[in-house]
């Protein structure tokens, strides 16, 4: 049973899991998904890329954000039947970039080898998250 | 355009050359800074930014300072500035390695922009009529668009001031990686540390020192005029537990504690207080507050605010045409909580993020409610949002606490580290579910964890999460409703406190 008692100004309730079994009657006002205050996802309600989402950490914002841009809207924007597939040279660009950049952009082969070594802000491990979320491409054409 | 290189050796930035025009300029190189300069960066394609800073050292976080780089096991942390969080993953306060940057005197010819810094330089005039700058070797910057990002400086007792050199050079007032550089030697080296304040700052290091209290052979003393730690924060029951378990850390509590004055005595400080109370101790901490810096209103003719201080700006953070202001020293409009000023990280991030986007030609106003965190200890951690000042009302629903409601155990199972990645960089994962039994705590006031719910005029205008994780959204979302809800037990339903 719920015990309730007041300090003050301060009420204080202890519920057990049984007293807030019954789901709750508290009524949220139901959200705009097109609100142009509310903070976006990777995608925004008009099909463009995000590139100020936080799950892209420094990608389109670093020294390779240009080539990095470039490459990831080709990809969402391709309507090839391979997704992307006119993008290579795009990616190869990318590529090329981050690799002059290894604390910034770890390859994949040294993350699976060493311990990563520098902080995940950068790194890909933003990219890791914005695959895992519904509204990203999960495979990009330099995973094959 | 760019002046003519000078011969400088590459280990005196402070002579680097810079441009003498940017379309974006950020005078101040912290949190709200480094957000402005990512999110700006991130809209504006090849954007060429100038983050200008008095400090040394490329932008960081702060947190960490007060935190985790205490307990850090590596001997060598005040050097390297790294920790390990509680799921292994390491990371260094710095936001981003140099290679991120761009040196400033290539920032006029790089094709594809950057972001570069120069430190160690002090911004001390601003013509806004001309829009630029002038620094302290007075040398001139012009710009297109101007964030002022100052933070603060942190407040000192007047008592202190006035006493005396010997007392001053016994004082640390904590904000910056050299403060944390020098307060971890002073542990090693003295018997006996006190800090005065009991606020985020106060307790978190007297936690932290209080933890390394035995293997340095180090006396705590935490003391401040408040009846408990956060007691301008949380509500008097809850304080008063927080504070039980800071002296379960390893620290002396002085309560309602006044000073009165500080001498330097037979090789001691000597703290008295007005009730007559003498504490004896090597060093002292003081975290009574910071002071926002608008060093710049003058020069700019920007308003500066007698409520809350800082720079006055509008809800879409700006002060006038071109100059936007974000961090500690914005006072700004938020349209549902009213005119306010943050002194939180999230609030750096947040409204550092909102000024870069606005500076690239948005509008929008501060709307994403920013959130606080603190973890005093490895037992109770929190964290908040909106107003949370213990003054108002507070209406707390808690459940019985088990073994699994702790900061640690949260991290570990949600697989992120410090909650400030989860909140501002990477997207939070969810946690998963454990499967070892749960171990009920039985003590019927025990606050093992819950949510307290703080009132203005009947409506819910901050939130604190009392060892309940990864439920921040929700939060979020009664906020931003300011709705007027009749049984807030109804309310702390939607967050499941007997979930993991």
């Amino acid at each position: 049973m719920s015990y309730c008692r007041q300090e003050g100004k301060d009420r204080i309730i202890f519920v057990t899991k049984e007293d807030h079994e019954a789901p709750s009657n508290a009524e949220l006002i139901a959200d705009d998904p097109n609100d142009p205050y509310e903070e976006q996802g990777l995608i925004l309600p008009n099909g463009d890329i995000n590139w100020n989402c936080p799950c892209l950490g420094g990608m389109a914002s670093g020294p390779c954000g240009s080539q990095f841009k470039e490459a990831f809207s080709c990809f969402h924007y391709s309507k090839e039947e391979v997704k992307g597939s006119e993008c290579i040279d795009h990616f190869r660009n990318m590529q090329e970039c981050m690799q002059k950049f290894p604390e910034l952009y770890p390859q994949e082969d040294e993350k699976e080898n060493a311990p990563q070594k520098e902080s995940d802000s950068a790194s890909t491990a933003p990219l890791d998250n914005a695959a895992s979320s519904p509204d990203t491409p999960t495979e990009g054409p330099e995973a094959s | 355009e760019v002046p003519a290189a000078e011969e400088v050796p590459a280990s005196k930035p402070s002579s680097a050359t810079f441009p003498s025009h940017v379309p974006y300029l950020l005078i101040g190189g912290g949190t709200a800074s480094f957000a402005a300069a990512r999110s700006i960066r991130a809209r504006d394609p090849n954007a060429k930014v100038l983050i200008v800073t008095e400090e040394p050292d490329l932008p960081y976080m702060r947190p960490p300072l007060s935190k985790e780089l205490w307990f850090s096991d590596d001997s060598s942390v005040t050097e390297t500035l790294r920790f390990k969080q509680w799921n292994g993953k390491e990371r260094s306060i710095y936001f981003q390695p140099p290679s991120f940057y761009i040196k400033a005197e290539e920032l006029g010819s790089s094709e594809n922009g950057g972001v570069a810094v120069l430190t160690g330089r002090k911004v001390v005039h601003m013509d806004v009529r001309g829009n630029k700058i002038k620094m302290d070797d007075g040398s001139e910057i012009s710009y297109d668009k101007c964030l002022i990002a100052t933070g603060g400086i942190p407040r000192n007792l007047q008592v202190i001031e006035r006493a005396g050199e010997e007392v001053m050079k016994r004082t640390t007032l904590f904000r910056k990686i050299e403060d944390f550089k020098a307060l971890d030697k002073v542990s090693r080296n003295v018997k006996s540390i006190t800090i005065i304040g009991g606020g985020f700052l106060g307790s978190e290091l007297a936690c932290a020192l209080g933890r390394k209290s035995s293997e340095f052979g180090l006396e705590v003393v935490q003391m401040f005029p408040e009846k408990g730690n956060m007691g301008k924060v949380l509500p008097e029951y809850l304080s008063n537990w927080t504070t039980e378990r800071v002296k379960r850390e390893g620290v002396k509590i002085i309560s309602e504690a006044l000073v009165k004055s500080v001498s330097f005595i037979d090789d001691e400080l000597e703290i008295t207080l007005k009730d007559g109370r003498v504490v004896k101790t090597d060093h002292i901490v003081s975290a009574v507050g910071l002071e926002p810096n608008v060093d710049l209103a003058k020069s700019a003719g920007l308003e500066v605010d007698s409520d809350f201080g800082g720079y006055r700006v509008n809800a879409e953070l700006q002060a006038r045409s071109n100059i936007w202001v974000a961090g500690d020293a914005a006072c700004f409009y938020d349209i549902r909580l009213g005119r306010r000023r943050v002194e939180h990280h999230d609030h750096a991030v947040v409204s550092g993020r909102l000024a870069g986007e606005n500076m690239t030609g948005t509008s929008k106003p501060y709307w994403h409610q920013s959130m606080f965190w603190s973890d005093l200890g490895p037992d109770v951690g929190y964290e908040a949002i909106g107003i949370v000042d213990s003054s108002l009302p507070t209406v707390g629903v808690f459940a019985k606490a088990t073994a699994k409601d702790t900061p640690k155990a949260a991290a570990e199972q949600s697989g992120t580290g410090i909650r400030s990645e989860s909140e501002t960089e990477d997207t939070a994962t969810s946690p998963v579910a454990s499967t070892s039994p749960a171990t009920v705590v039985e003590h019927k006031d025990d606050y093992g964890k819950g949510v307290i719910f703080y009132l203005r005029d009947k409506v819910v205008v901050g939130i604190v999460l009392w060892n309940v994780f990864n439920r921040m959204p929700v939060a979020r979302k009664i906020i931003k409703d300011g709705e007027e809800h009749a049984d807030l037990n109804e309310v702390a339903k939607l967050f499941n406190i007997h979930e993991d």
